[in-house]
């Protein structure tokens, strides 16, 4: 135990006095104006009273002014070893987005190498290692006398960005000063191998190292979901540890509301996990964020932007004219299917190309050779889902000699016909889903009947370009990837002339899994527009106004590439009818968790032999500057409240009046009244 | 607050009804009052017919009541007459004290009580008066307040220029040597007077609520006195004694002399006393 300010103790040397003080003294009377003085005259008190005051409350309120005076001297009872060397210290911070997490105690831990410092009289400079928010690489700071240092660390900020230990390094590097160096970790490295050798390498070539590290374990990364049919995965990512790491993800709306909450558990040993959000499309399309429960990091949150949101579904009918018949147009069932949860639009083929579109689905339309097929193949390869059905047309299409190949499945001449007149075969019902289909889980009904159908060549439908079937196993709906996209071919009608289907319910879950799989389409801006910062995370995963550093990007290019950086925080860019998330998951590398510095841990082996947990964060914010000052002048507190106590049952107290709260007189005013100074509690009382 | 006085009074005394004090010896003080007594007697208001008797005067039979029927009527009024009440509060030094800041003075609770007592009195017809003061009775509660102001109220009161058979209302903390109070109270009922003594006391002097060692001090340079108590605790007991025996003394010598007496403190509500005031001042029942 060492103390702060040891001069204090010098006032233990007048206790005796006040000893002496309190036993030659009687309490003061207290003096009070009373009218009835009469009936007072004469009267005789029939307990005596004791001359001095008893031996115990002596000791009491010796005891309670030690404790002031010991505390006043600011006793410092963990305070921790010497730090190494000589020279100034250079204080050295992880402030990218995964030191968020605890960040009060980084900054304790931190405070508590400035009070040692401080103690043994050195200076200190400051390192962080992430760039700033102007773009600047890592650069020690000056050396400063600690009392200055300390609100330049008060000022620091956790960056909504990954560390740049490589530029760190360069600045270590530059660094003679000579003295300790403390590193306050957060418990990653940004690149494994070469770029963290250099940093631990400069570390020590910069002076004896006392590293402190988080004890739990380094923070998780939720990375941008992946779509699937009828869900979203959320993936967190984590440094490989040997324990299970739970996890919460809440899928968040704009307002934020959660909508949702999964769990999951990073296995040990493991870099990473996945849960998936089961949530019906109406709800889905609310989605703006996922976070990830726990600490806020910049790291733990996803923004969603339209890309996961927005599905325009383009409809095109071959016979235009008839399209819309109410119960027998080949778009009637498609439009009130596809109305309550997607954005429609028509028009010819070309028209609806002409702006980002998810889904296209042609009813029965043939298409030719031409600009109209070169689009419609251009646009599947970027990655657009071509939905198709068959009908009369197309039947008609497949004996002639241009075949149409925007079809996942090489379909046989003609149609086949169930039932009928001059058949003897029945119309078929539908086989239950196979569980790879994106439709599995859907349930069949059982008064669904195909009439008519195209064929596929039965070679070439395999089982995995189909995804329904009749119930003798013919292909009902089949598919093939194109490039990024993919095209679909319902081989019936979109309307009932060939199939219940569209008059079934199955017909619209089908139509939603679909869109589902498409892939989202992001606000419609022009590619060469600039998109300028609107709204940005800070370290802490809170948006806010974007830095005055934070630069736009090209729509088309630079957005695509861009990764999270001083110059491009993550968060919302572009107007505000087209916003795009910029998520600092990315383009991150995934998170490992970094090496212990060798050698670092001999430095801190003091402290090591003492609590057990050398190095780590709770250890070093344990050497608090408050040090143990509140405890001792806590327990003078007690003391004084015992002695308080005590006299309510001793007589001659010296000024107070326990009585009068108590009873039904409240506390009066009274000037007059003469309190011994500085060993009454209730200086200054008032009514 | 002297303004405020005669407000708040009206407003204690407006939840009881008017008082209507008993004019016990009708010959000596009645005086031709404005509020009826609910009873026949001379006065101006009608109070009821009845039929004529053997022995009224002719003259006293109403002619126009009598022609309607076959029976003759004699008409009665109602009697109306006023009793002067005679009002005091001890102004002293003693009473311009208060404990604590939560409490009033004890001449603020006397007066308001006074002037509340005096508004019932009013409403009921009655004359009021201060004793000390020089004016006439007073028939508005402002005019009294104004007089109240004029009279100190120091020392205990005489009863020059009282009339006869009136009653008296003295309201005091009556903390001065039982011989005094003998005396005062004795002159006022050779007069005749009968009335009421009201002890009004801080609760601070009630129960003596202080501990330790406390120098009790009062009064002026002069007279001043003082008392150290080394332990207040020890002597509260003999405290409580002492102020019974005072009480119980002040009754004695009112029981005496035919009066009433009654202890107020001020953290009480005014109201309990007012309505004790009522009470002894009020007829009883029987004596109507």
């Amino acid at each position: 135990m060492i103390f702060a300010a040891p001069w204090v103790l010098l006032a233990l040397a007048g206790l005796p006095i006040l000893w002496w003080l309190l036993r030659v003294t009687p309490p003061a009377p207290r003096r009070e104006v009373f009218p009835a003085i009469r009936l007072l005259l004469g009267l005789t008190a029939t307990a005596e009273t004791p001359a001095r005051t008893p031996w115990w409350l002596l000791l009491l309120r010796g005891l309670a002014a030690a404790l002031v005076i010991v505390g006043l001297a600011r006793p410092v009872l963990d305070s921790g070893g010497a730090l190494p060397g000589s020279g100034p210290v250079l204080l050295v911070m992880d402030d990218g987005w995964a030191a968020a997490p605890e960040w009060p105690r980084r900054l304790a831990a931190a405070a508590s190498v400035l009070d040692r410092g401080e103690r043994a009289g050195r200076t200190a400079a400051l390192l962080g290692t992430a760039p700033d928010e102007t773009g600047a690489a890592p650069a020690i700071g000056p050396v400063m006398p600690v009392a200055e240092l300390r609100s330049r660390l008060a000022a620091l900020r956790p960056k909504p960005w990954p560390s740049d230990r490589a530029a760190a390094a360069a600045a270590l590097r530059g660094w003679h000063g000579g003295g300790a160096v403390a590193y306050v970790a957060d418990g990653l490295t940004d690149a494994p191998g070469v770029a963290w050798d250099g940093f631990a390498t400069a570390l020590r070539a910069a002076g004896p190292v006392l590293a402190l590290r988080p004890e739990g374990l380094p923070a998780p990364l939720l990375l941008p979901p992946r779509a699937e049919a009828d869900r979203l995965v959320a993936r967190v990512a984590q440094a490989a540890a040997p324990v299970v790491a739970p996890f919460a993800v809440l899928a968040q709306s704009g307002d934020g509301r959660t909508l949702a909450r999964v769990t999951g558990a990073v296995a040990a040993g493991a870099s990473g996990a996945e849960a998936p959000i089961a949530l019906p499309p109406e709800l889905r399309n609310r989605l703006s964020r996922l976070v990830l429960e726990g600490a806020p990091t910049a790291g733990g949150l996803v923004l969603l932007d339209e890309q996961w949101r927005r599905r325009p579904v383009g409809l095109v009918a071959g016979d235009a004219t008839a399209a819309d018949t109410p119960l027998t147009g080949p778009l009637y069932y498609l439009r009130r299917a596809l109305d309550p949860f997607t954005e429609l639009r028509e028009g010819d083929v070309k028209t609806l190309l002409a702006r980002d579109i998810s889904v296209l689905i042609l009813a029965d339309h043939v298409v030719g050779d031409g600009p109209e097929h070169d689009l419609l193949a251009a646009w599947v390869q970027k990655g657009g889902l071509l939905v198709r059905f068959a009908g009369p047309e197309m039947a008609n299409m497949t004996g002639s000699d241009t075949p149409d190949d925007l079809l996942p499945v090489t379909l046989l001449a003609g149609d086949r016909q169930l039932g009928g007149a001059m058949s003897w075969s029945q119309p078929r019902p539908l086989a239950a889903v196979a569980p790879a289909s994106p439709f599995a889980g859907l349930t069949v009904p059982d008064d669904v009947r195909v009439t008519r159908q195209v064929l596929a060549e039965p070679r070439r439908a395999s089982g995995e370009a189909t995804w329904a079937r009749l119930a003798d196993g013919t292909p009902l709906v089949t598919q093939a990837p194109r490039g990024a996209g993919r095209i679909v071919l319902f081989h019936v009608t979109a309307n009932a002339d060939w199939s219940d289907l569209p008059l079934s319910g199955l017909f619209v879950d089908m139509l939603r899994r679909l869109v589902a799989l498409a892939a989202g389409v992001a606000g419609s801006t022009d590619p060469q527009a600039s998109l300028a910062p609107a709204e940005t995370l800070d370290g802490f995963g809170q948006l806010g106004p974007p830095p005055p550093a934070a630069a736009a990007l090209t729509a088309a290019r630079e957005f695509a590439r861009a990764a999270a950086a001083p110059l491009h925080p993550p968060g919302l860019y572009g107007p505000e009818n087209g916003r795009r998330a910029l998520n600092l998951s990315d383009r991150l590398a995934p998170p490992l968790a970094a090496p212990e510095i060798s050698g670092a841990s001999r430095e801190a082996s003091g402290r090591r032999r003492r609590s057990g947990r050398a190095g780590t964060l709770a250890a070093g914010a344990g050497a608090g500057a408050a040090g143990d000052r509140p405890a001792a002048v806590a327990a003078a507190a007690r003391a004084v409240a015992a002695d308080r106590a005590a006299r309510r049952g001793s007589p001659g107290c010296c000024c107070c009046w326990p009585g009068r709260r108590t009873r039904t007189v409240p506390a009066m005013p009274n000037p007059a009244l003469d309190h011994p100074a500085g060993l009454c509690r209730h200086r200054g009382r008032s009514a | 607050m002297p303004l405020l006085n005669p407000r708040r009074a009206e407003a204690l005394g407006a939840r009881l009804p008017p008082l209507l004090v008993a004019a016990e010896r009708v010959a000596a003080t009645v005086a031709q009052g404005v509020h009826g007594r609910r009873r026949v007697g001379q006065g101006d208001s009608f109070w009821q017919y009845r039929p004529f008797l053997p022995g009224d005067t002719a003259a006293s039979i109403d002619w126009r009541q009598s022609a309607r029927s076959d029976r003759n009527f004699v008409r009665e009024t109602e009697w109306e007459a006023a009793q002067t009440v005679c009002l005091w509060r001890d102004g002293g030094a003693s009473m311009r004290w208060r404990s604590a800041a939560g409490v009033p003075e004890k001449v603020e609770r006397a007066e308001l009580l006074l002037l509340a007592l005096a508004s019932l009195l009013l409403r009921g017809g009655e004359r009021v008066r201060l004793i000390g003061s020089a004016a006439r009775p007073a028939t508005a509660l402002d005019r009294l307040n104004e007089q109240l102001g004029q009279v100190p109220g120091v020392g205990l009161p005489s009863p020059v220029g009282l009339p006869r058979h009136a009653r008296a209302v003295l309201i005091g903390d009556l903390l001065t040597p039982l011989a005094e109070v003998q005396a005062a109270v004795g002159r006022m009922a050779s007069v005749p007077l009968t009335g009421h003594l009201l002890q009004v006391l801080d609760p601070a002097e009630a129960l003596l609520p202080y501990e330790g060692r406390v120098r009790f001090a009062w009064g002026e340079a002069a007279g001043a006195q003082d008392a150290l108590i080394p332990r207040v605790e020890g002597v509260r007991d003999a405290y409580a004694t002492r102020l019974a025996a005072q009480q119980q003394g002040l009754a004695d010598i009112a029981a005496a002399a035919g009066w009433g007496f009654s202890v107020h403190r001020t953290d009480h509500p005014p109201e309990a006393a007012l309505l004790a005031l009522y009470m002894a001042l009020s007829p009883e029942p029987g004596r109507r």
